[in-house]
This record gives C-alpha cells, structure tokens and sequence, in this order.
C-alpha cells in the first residue's frame, strides 16, 4: 500500500518539445501517445469499413475487387482490434490507473514507453503490407491455417501482419504487466484494494486477463511462422485445429479485455453524473473477478461448428456468464435510480450502453448455444452480435469516458453541442446499421463474402444497413470537429468540473509532472472527493470535532456548491 | 434431419426472453431518466448497498443460467444422437472454390466450378431416407452450410466430420460455404435438391450408366 519509490523525486525534469513527447517517462504522455494513434486507427480502419459498406449496399457492384475486399475486412478487423480498441483499453489504464490510486508515476515508465513502440511499429508493419506487390494480409483477423500458410497467401502482406501483430501484441502484454504491478505497488495511503474505483477494479480484470491471454498471441503467430516456413506442417489436422485453440484461447478473452474498461468508465461516469456512491460496489468487484477468471475458460464457443471441440462444456460455461454481466447492469441501474441524473454527454453515452450491450450480450448467449451456432455461427448474425457488443457496448462506453476525461487530459471541456449531436448520430447509425445484420445472417449471408447475388434476397437488409453506416460516419467527423474546436476554444475545465469523487480529479487538468502538486488526501472509501465534501459538511452542520468520522449521518446536500450541472 | 426442429425449440425460448429482459431494462431506463433527472430537484439517494437485493438478485441470476444451460445442453444432446445407421453416405469435398460430392459404393461424383449460378453443383437426396455426409477439404478449411437445414460444419483438410440428415419433404435449397477460404469464397455455392426416394434412384442410376459409358 506503500506508495511513492524514492527514485522518484529524483526524477530527471521533463524534456521539452517534441522529444518531451517522443521519449516521455510520463505515463499521462505515453498514455495519451497510445490513444492519439489509436484514435487515427480508429478513423483509418472505419473508412475501411465504410467502402465495404458503399459495396455491400446493392448486390452485384464491385468498387474494390475480390483481392482487396479481403484486404480490407482483414485489416479493418484485425485492425479495429489489436491496434484501435485494445489500445484505447490500456491507454485509458495507462493515463487513469496510477491517478485514480493517488500514486505519482506509473511502474516501469521506461518500459512502457518501449511499448507505445512496439505498437507503433507492429501497426506499421501491419499496414505496410498494402505498399507491397500482393497487398496487405487478406486471410481475415483470426488468419486461420492452411489459408494463411505460404502455400495459400504468398505475399509479403501476410508476413508483415504476422510480425507487426506479434509486436503490438508483445507491448499490449507488457503494458497489462506494468498496470497491474502500479495497482499492486503504488497505491496512495488509505487506498486499500476494496477503497479502489471501478474503473481500477475493472483494469485489475482486464490486466489479468492481458496477463493470461496475450502469451496465446504471440504462440498463434509464431505457429503462422512456422506454417510460412514450413507449409508441410498444416498437412497435418492436429496442427490446425490446436492454431484455432491458440488463437481462440486468446481471441475470447481480448474481447473483454476490449469491453471492460470501457464498463470501468461507465461505472465512474454513472456515480459522477447522479451524485452518488456506486450502488453494490462489492458484488461489481467480485462480478469484474469472475467474468475476467470465467473468460479464460470459453474459448471454444468460438469453435463449435468445428466438430473438434466439447460443444458442450463451452456451451455451459459460456451462458454462466451472464451471472457476472447481470451483476455489473445491477451496479450500473441501481445506481442511476435514485441518482440525481445531470445529462452531461458522458452520461448520455453510458445510458445508451445499457440496451445496446444488452442486445449484444443477449445474442451472445444464443450463439453459446451449439444448435442456434450451428445456423448462425460465420454469418451476418455474428457481425451484427460483436458489432453490438464492442461498438454499441465498447465504443459506447468509450466515448462515454472519452467526454468524461478529456477535461482532464487537456485542460478543456469538450463542447455540450457538438458532442449530444455525436451522441445522437451514433445511437441512431448503430442501431440503423446492424439491426438489419441479425437479419442479413438469418437469411443466410455468410461474413466476409465481397457481394451477394440480387435473388438472395438480402437486398433491403443490406441497404439499410450501409445508410446507418453513412449515418456513422457523419458522426465521427462531427466527433472531429469538435475535438479540433474543443482543443484551441473549448471551455477552461478546472480540476473538477463534473465535482466527481474519485482522485484523478484532486489535481490540476491536466496534471503537474508528477500528478499531484500536494499529496493526495487520505483515501477512506471509493469516492474519496465525497468523503472529504460530506465530512466538511458535517464539521460545519456540527461544530464537535469527533462526530465528523461517521459518513453515516451525513448531510445531504453534497456537492451542491460545486455543482455546475443544470 | 431434426437440426431445424432443434434449433427451433432453442430459437422459441431464448428470444422471447431475450426481449422480455430487453422490455424490462428499457422500461426501467425509461423511468429512471425521467424520474431522477435533476431538474425535479431532489437530492441524490445515499444507500448504496442492497444487503438482501444483491444476494438474492445473484441466487437469481444463477438458477436463470442453470435452467438455459440445462435445457440448451439437453437439446444438444438430442441433436448429436443421429439418427441410426445410414441408409446412404455422401462424401462431400470443399476445394478452393467448388464442391463435390461423392455417393459411396458408386462410381457417381457430382461437382462444378462455381463460377455461374449454373455451374453449382447439386447434391441429391432422397426424401426419408437417413443419409451420413462425411465432410472434408482438399486444400484449406472451408465450411458446409445449409440455411435451410439451419446446420453448418467446417471441412477441414485431413480430417473428415460427419452428420447424418433426413429430408422430410422434396425441395431445392441453397447451400454455401461460410468461413473465409479465399478470394471467392463468396460465390462458393451449392444446391441442395430433396427428391422422392424412387427419384432419386431412378437419378444415381442415370449417372452410373452416364459414368460407365463415359469409361
Ligand atoms: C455474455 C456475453 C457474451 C457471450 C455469451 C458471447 C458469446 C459469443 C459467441 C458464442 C461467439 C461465437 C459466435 C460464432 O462465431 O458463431 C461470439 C463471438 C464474438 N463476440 Fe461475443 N459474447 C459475449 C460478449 C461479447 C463481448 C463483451 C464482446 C466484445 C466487446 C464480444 C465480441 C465478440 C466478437 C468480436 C466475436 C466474433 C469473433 C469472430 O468470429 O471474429 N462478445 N460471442
Ligand atoms: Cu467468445
Ligand atoms: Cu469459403
């Protein structure tokens, strides 16, 4: 629990200019190096999307060809992945984590800063392969063998995938290693594991989960190596069925890596934005420990329709599942009533979490069931499923914490307007783009097919479907625009403007150096911001000193001075 | 073939919960963002534990998943207990980008380019008979799906699965491959055409004597 290493003071000062930037040793600075790249992915790999879409809206056309089609989901999937969202999970760890628990500096600064370029090289790698003669790597994001043996895919694109996803990924792991060593080691005085923020708790899950799962990546692709040097090797079935156990072992558990910190935001934005204490902060603690220990025991839900897997163990297990996910909508419903609801854009994208992830989850739970797999399994439905959870869910609750921190970050409050127009255009092209999906899937469309044929009878899905996704696409560019505005002109945040409770927000925005100009306060619960309101509340309701320690009886109009709501 | 009765049994009891959860979560979201916006100017609640809610709430959570994880894996097994010994058996190959199909203890392959709606092959069965398909691949993993049958599988290379299908009525049904193969595994498709059974005898025959003359 023990707290600042003595190195630190001895820190050298901070460079300047650009090589302030590029060889920081502050994790706010790698943090937000990491998510300003994945931020530019984010906006590359959706334009990608959006030309499939352009494609897929009438049967029979052909603005990419078959070859670069392939390209393109391989990259926008694989892309989205490992080098967009799983990205903005740890760089939100990275800048919040070591502020959230009070302490100074995050562990192993030097080597993290390694890994924001093992993940800027890995992701160049990756995209390079569009400069070389067969193009980019085509054989879709879970790059199954014998087809992504040299045999099948000859070209250089394919090696470069291999190699730039090994980097990123052996970064990725690094950086769970050191998020998980700041919580352990460098919490601040009276931050006890149970006095953590949501938010920390559910990088505690995540981290664990990087920890136990990333390793399954980097063996996948030294097996795909092996397959390009050796093609042989895939002559026989034992090796390409333990490749999709491989890479399923870690292919499940990224997608909650992908999923809770952006839960963790939503925990944090939802208390913020009614007022209150998280509801059932115990039982969302232990929900975060046992979906992440849970994840690693469902991978082969992935491979039901492989006929080499116990379809029914993964069945099982995977529907236990929503035991944990119920708990954590419990924590965020029950919080929201009875709350003192301030409709702030952070706050608005978490409400719009909930049905969507739900619709996600749900589905989920039908494709964990082997005979509704066996149907839908490689189809549209299972587009539309992950695109509910990580985009209706994930990017959602990313969005939620990206207008909740930004203020903090920059120094600058994002602007109100601009953001409920962002917030509205993304609720409204989500729902419009992949609704049509489930049915898309049903009807019998196979994923990643470049067309379809006009009798098929998928025409009006398809259609409404790249309507949304133009719909979506506005919405990012007002997203731009208003980071672009909010950057030079946006409003001056202060260090709380949302008078949250936890402690990233007891120290300028942004952030001095070493975070914390003035040690932080002693931590007593998770809203350690609310404790100190109540208490100075209840010195002042009553003038005895001794009663002041009881947070019971405090009196209720907390916060309200500060309170810049409506 | 009780792949469709199977999955319409599961499909019947997941979705309507699935909206009635959806329904609920709506209405309560509803009400909330009505009820507690500050504008009415109430103070926000401080209880922030539910001693009985939470147990309870997960002791409920629990029996939900047990009861689903019951049932899906008791129609699981329903479905993987076949349906006897075949009364045919149909080898069917994927290759990059066609199929072919083999009848066992013929000389009759049936296969195509795929190039052409034309060009799809067809894969003939008889109406009530118990046929066992023995499913692999030539080259990379490529996968069998029948919409209609509401069943898939993958073909992979040296490896063969098998499943068993029983055709209740005639039809004529589009079959595809559905994992990603190459650059035209979008246009790797397949008819699948259900015939009385004297039809269909009166077929392979056709193609026995069109083979052997071709020999
Ligand atoms: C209760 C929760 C969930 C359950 C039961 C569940 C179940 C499943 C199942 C069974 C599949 C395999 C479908 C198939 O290929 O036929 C699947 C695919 C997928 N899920 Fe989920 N899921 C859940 C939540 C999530 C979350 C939270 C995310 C990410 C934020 C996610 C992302 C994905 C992705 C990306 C795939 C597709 C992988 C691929 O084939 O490319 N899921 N899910
Ligand atoms: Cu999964
Ligand atoms: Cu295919």
């Amino acid at each position: 629990m023990t707290t600042v290493p003595a190195s630190v003071s001895t820190l050298p000062l901070p460079r300047q200019g650009i090589a302030g930037w590029l060889l920081t040793t502050d994790h706010k600075r790698i943090a937000l190096l990491i998510l300003s790249t994945a931020l530019v992915f984010f906006f590359v790999f959706g334009a990608m999307a959006l030309t499939m879409r352009s494609q897929l809206a009438l049967p029979g056309m052909s603005i990419l060809s078959p070859h670069v089609y392939s390209e393109f989901f391989t990259m926008h999937g694989s892309g989205m992945i490992f080098l967009a969202i799983t990205p903005f999970a740890l760089g939100l760890g990275i800048y919040l984590v070591p502020l959230q628990i009070g302490s100074p500096t995050i562990a192993a600064p030097r080597l993290l800063l390694f890994c924001f370029y093992l993940y800027l090289f890995g992701a160049l790698g990756m995209v390079s392969g569009f400069l070389t003669s067969h193009g980019a790597a085509d054989a879709g994001w879970f790059a199954y063998v014998p087809l992504s043996g040299s045999e099948y895919s000859p070209g250089k694109g394919m090696d470069l995938w291999i190699a730039g996803t090994f980097l990123a990924g052996l970064g990725q792991l690094i950086i769970g290693g050191s998020i998980l060593w700041t919580v352990m080691r460098l919490r601040t005085k009276g931050m006890s594991l149970m006095r953590m923020p949501l938010f920390t708790w559910s990088m505690v899950g995540t981290t664990l989960m990087v920890i136990a799962s990333f390793p399954a990546l980097l063996a996948a692709m030294s097996m795909l190596a092996v397959a390009r040097f050796q093609p042989g090797v895939t002559a026989s079935n034992t090796f390409n069925i333990a490749y999709q156990d491989v890479f399923w072992f870690y292919g499940h558990p990224v997608v909650y890596v992908m999923f809770f910190p952006f839960v963790g935001a939503i925990l944090d934005v939802v208390a913020t934005f009614s007022g209150r204490r998280n509801s059932g902060y115990k039982w969302t603690v232990i929900a975060l420990l046992a979906f992440s220990t849970g994840s690693m025991a469902v991978w082969g839900h992935h491979m039901f329709t492989t006929g080499q897997i116990p379809n029914d163990y993964f069945s099982v297990v995977s529907i236990f599942l929503i035991v944990p996910a119920g708990l954590e909508y419990f924590s965020i419903i029950s919080t929201l009533v009875g709350g003192r609801l301030v409709y702030k854009t952070p706050l608005l994208f978490a409400i719009a979490f909930l049905p969507q992830f739900f619709i996600g989850g749900a589905t989920g739970v039908m494709l964990a069931s082997p005979t509704l797999d066996y149907m839908l399994h490689d189809s549209y439905f299972v587009v539309a499923h992950f695109h509910y959870t990580l985009f209706g869910g994930s990017v959602f609750g990313f969005f939620a914490g990206f207008y909740y921190w930004f203020p903090k970050a920059t120094g600058r409050l994002l602007d109100e307007r601009l953001g409920k127009t962002h917030f509205w255009l993304m609720v409204i092209g989500t729902n419009v783009t992949f609704i049509p999906m489930f049915f898309s899937g049903f009807f019998g469309m196979p994923r990643r097919v470049e067309t379809y044929p006009p009798t098929a009878g998928l025409t009006t899905t398809n259609f409404i479907s790249s309507i949304g996704a133009g719909i979506l696409g506005i919405s990012m560019i007002v997203l731009a625009l208003n980071i672009a505005k909010s950057l030079r002109h946006g409003e001056r945040a202060g260090a709380n403007p949302w008078s949250a409770f936890t402690l990233e927000w007891a120290t300028s925005s942004p952030p001095p150096p070493l975070n914390f100009s003035s040690p932080p306060p002693y931590v007593t619960s998770p809203a350690p911001l609310l404790d100190l309101r109540e208490r100075a509340q209840l010195a002042a309701v009553e003038s005895a000193g001794g009663r002041a320690q009881e947070m019971v009886l405090a009196p209720t109009r907390a916060g309200e001075e500060e309170d810049n709501g409506e | 073939m009780n792949f469709r009765h199977d999955f319409n049994e599961v499909f019947g009891v997941e979705v309507p919960i699935a909206i009635a959860v959806m329904v609920i979560i709506c209405a309560i979201v509803a009400f909330t963002v009505i009820r507690y916006r500050a504008g009415r100017g109430h103070e926000p609640s401080k209880v922030a534990k539910h001693p009985v809610a939470e147990p309870l709430y997960v002791v409920a959570l629990v029996i939900i998943a047990l009861g689903l994880s019951i049932f899906v894996a008791h129609v699981n097994g329903q479905e993987r207990s076949g349906l006897g010994k075949p009364q045919l058996s149909v080898k069917v190959v994927g290759f990059q980008w066609c199929w072919s199909f083999h009848y066992k203890h013929t000389p009759v392959t049936v296969t195509g380019t795929c190039l052409t709606k034309s060009q799809d092959p067809t894969l003939m069965l008889p109406v009530g008979k118990n046929v066992r398909i023995n499913l692999t691949s030539n080259d990379v993993v490529h996968e069998f799906w029948v919409p209609y049958f509401r069943f898939k599988i993958e073909a992979f290379p040296h490896h063969t699965n098998s499943f068993d299908v029983k055709v209740t009525h005639p039809g004529n049904w589009v079959g595809r491959c559905s994992v990603f193969c190459g650059v035209f595994h979008y246009r790797m498709d397949f008819r699948v055409k259900a015939v009385s059974a004297q039809a269909f005898d009166s077929w392979l025959h056709t193609q026995r004597a069109a083979v052997r003359s071709a020999a």
